[in-house]
């Protein structure tokens, strides 16, 4: 029971996410949302100088959506007038569509956080990517027939910038030692309580 | 144990019934069209392939989430044709979808100004597709578990896997899976467009082209797709339509939007399904490829059944639905399971809709013209995302 290391980790809004001292792709935190940098924190401190293989089976539930600043940037910066136009295809494509960070796309793509941890740690193994789903996540494990530790972790991120991250590295046998968690479980609820019965 | 797909209920552009899907298939009508469902005024390019019912698309009011409204009709669809509500206990059903980013109804978002609201705030035009998605499994009475499944193009062949899998081990009795999606609204349909994978034209028009030597982009779609999985010793007989026989899921952790051009991990995800369904690689009689019609797709693809099949590639016929009817992003694998289902049901391989030059660079077997008739018992399926997921799917006809 004791093998399996849990970490679990929560951002308020404006806390500084240490990711640099994580991350290797520095390039890449350009698509990283908080969620992402979290995650890359977690992980970090779950790992430190190990590497998992790069066969790994990575399974990760992200969370619902709250964060709709991608549209909120943009229309801070109307003018009167431009708020005052009536909406159209061509007001879409005029007033909107310019202004639109090419890197928000990324970021409002659910996969980016398995992604983007995925690239930092070259694993290329069995994956599943779920939305708000701890169901999925055991399910995933318990069914992996992986000859090793696997990795399953969850992350979310808030309207107002707030972040959370959970990750744990497990044998899928290690599961029926964990404590028991109903299907409709919040992922991250499930990250903290084993993180705080169990040592890393 | 052995998995079975017993059921469709469907939302498509190649129609809103099996036999529609099947004659569209058949033919090849073109079902990618300039979009009629919301307003693309200025927009650089207009072409989509949207639900259509009896050939004419379905239209709904900018409120309404796509994805969800489909998916409603199609699980309702499902569930009428296959009774599985009458066949198992709600705790015994799960709901297992693919599906892609949250709706936003820009019109709403705009004319109300809701940007002017503070984070977190509740916002009328925000559709919160995961919890939508729940909503419906409590509405049809599934109360197994609901996974919503976001790995992009691969988010509902990852949802079939898992639900085979589930099946497989005995951990469930039946599954509604499949996948929801569409991008076929202003924020999303132009978030999509900034990405580079939208297929252009001087003249804006677009047209996928799977493969062809002059592909240079794909095109968005829409639809919804569910299906029932069941174990074969539950499932009516008379009601079988294909077995799903092996999944393999890889990551590529190459890059955030190119396949790796190795195609080592798409490779990997073949040799793990075909290891699962306990066949070698000369059962499989087609392939029904991811198929972009972007320029980086068809040469990885390629390679992976080099690798795998070696000189058979080349007679080894493949297939793409995407030409005729677009990408259907986070519904796209289980809509193309209906055409894995049209060449295991007609022993056919399906023609792909705007390949006319072989590639060079991806020399593969593409059948043109006309639906291609051989025995098929086993069909390989391959999937693949932006953010390098890879899946692939091994289908069987039943009785084999």
């Amino acid at each position: 029971m004791n093998k399996v290391k849990v970490i679990y980790k929560k951002y308020h809004a404006g806390q500084d996410i240490p990711v640099f001292d994580h991350v290797s792709k520095r390039k890449l935190t350009k698509y990283y949302t908080r969620e992402t940098m979290a995650a890359a924190v977690a992980l970090g401190e779950l790992y430190g100088e190990q590497r998992p293989s790069a066969d790994t089976p990575f399974f990760y539930s992200t969370g619902e959506l709250e964060f709709m600043d991608y549209f909120r940037e943009v229309c801070n910066n109307f003018s009167e007038d431009e708020q005052q136009m009536p909406f159209s295809g061509a007001y879409f494509i005029e007033k909107v569509m310019p202004r639109l960070s090419p890197l928000s796309q990324f970021k409002i793509m659910r996969n980016m956080p398995h992604c983007l941890i995925a690239l930092e740690y070259g694993l290329k193994g069995e994956n599943a990517l779920f939305l708000d789903s701890l169901q999925g996540l055991l399910y995933s494990a318990k069914m992996c027939e992986y000859d090793g530790p696997l990795l399953i972790g969850a992350g979310k991120l808030y309207a107002d910038g707030g972040a959370e991250s959970g990750f744990a590295e497990i044998l899928p046998g290690e599961l029926d030692d964990l404590p028991l968690a109903s299907p409709e479980d919040d992922p991250l609820a499930f990250f903290k309580r084993i993180s705080q019965s169990l040592c890393v | 144990m052995r998995v079975v797909i017993t059921g469709f209920g469907i939302q498509s552009p190649l129609g809103c019934h099996w036999d529609e899907v099947q004659e569209s298939i058949r033919t090849g009508q073109h079902r990618v069209g300039p979009i009629e469902n919301f307003d693309t005024g200025g927009f650089p390019m207009t072409a989509a392939g949207e639900v259509r019912h009896n050939g004419q698309v379905v239209k709904t009011p900018g409120q309404v989430d796509r994805k969800v409204h489909f998916l409603d009709r199609a699980l309702d669809q499902l569930l009428q044709r296959t009774q599985l509500g009458n066949r198992y206990e709600p705790d015994e059903l799960l709901l297992n979808m693919g599906t892609g980013i949250d709706y936003l109804d820009s019109e709403g978002y705009f004319t109300r100004k809701e940007f002017t609201k503070p984070p977190g705030e509740t916002i009328e035009s925000h559709n919160q597709t995961g919890k939508a998605i729940r909503e419906l499994a409590c509405k049809y009475g599934i109360r197994g578990g609901c996974n919503t499944f976001v790995a992009a193009c691969a988010a509902s062949s990852q949802a079939i896997g898992f639900s085979y899998m589930l099946l497989k081990k005995g951990l469930a009795k039946a599954v509604v899976a499949g996948g929801s999606d569409s991008m076929t609204s202003h924020a999303t349909y132009i978030g999509f467009y900034k990405l580079g994978a939208m297929a252009f034209t001087d003249e804006g028009a677009t047209t996928c082209k799977p493969f062809d030597r002059c592909r240079n982009g794909t095109v968005l779609g829409e639809g919804a797709i569910a299906m029932a999985l069941e174990r074969a010793e539950d499932a009516p007989r008379d009601q079988v339509i294909m077995e799903v026989a092996g999944y393999g899921s890889t990551s590529d952790s190459f890059a955030i939007t190119d396949p790796d051009p190795t195609a080592d991990m798409l490779t990997r995800s073949v040799e793990l399904a075909l290891k699962d369904a306990g066949i070698s690689p000369e059962l499989i009689d087609c392939v029904h490829l991811h198929g972009t019609g972007t320029p980086k797709n068809a040469p990885v693809e390629y390679l992976a059944l080099k690798r795998v099949f070696g000189d058979r590639v080349s007679e080894l016929p493949v297939y793409s639905m995407k030409g005729q009817m677009g990408h259907l992003v986070g519904s796209c694998g289980a809509m193309e399971l209906l055409g894995v289902a049209y060449s295991i049901r007609r022993q056919e391989v399906p023609h792909t809709v705007n390949f006319s030059e072989r590639d060079p660079a991806a020399p593969l077997f593409v059948v043109k013209d006309k639906p291609l008739s051989i025995p098929i018992r086993y069909v390989l399926k391959l999937n693949a995302s932006f953010g390098g997921h890879n899946t692939a799917l091994v289908l069987k006809k039943p009785g084999v």
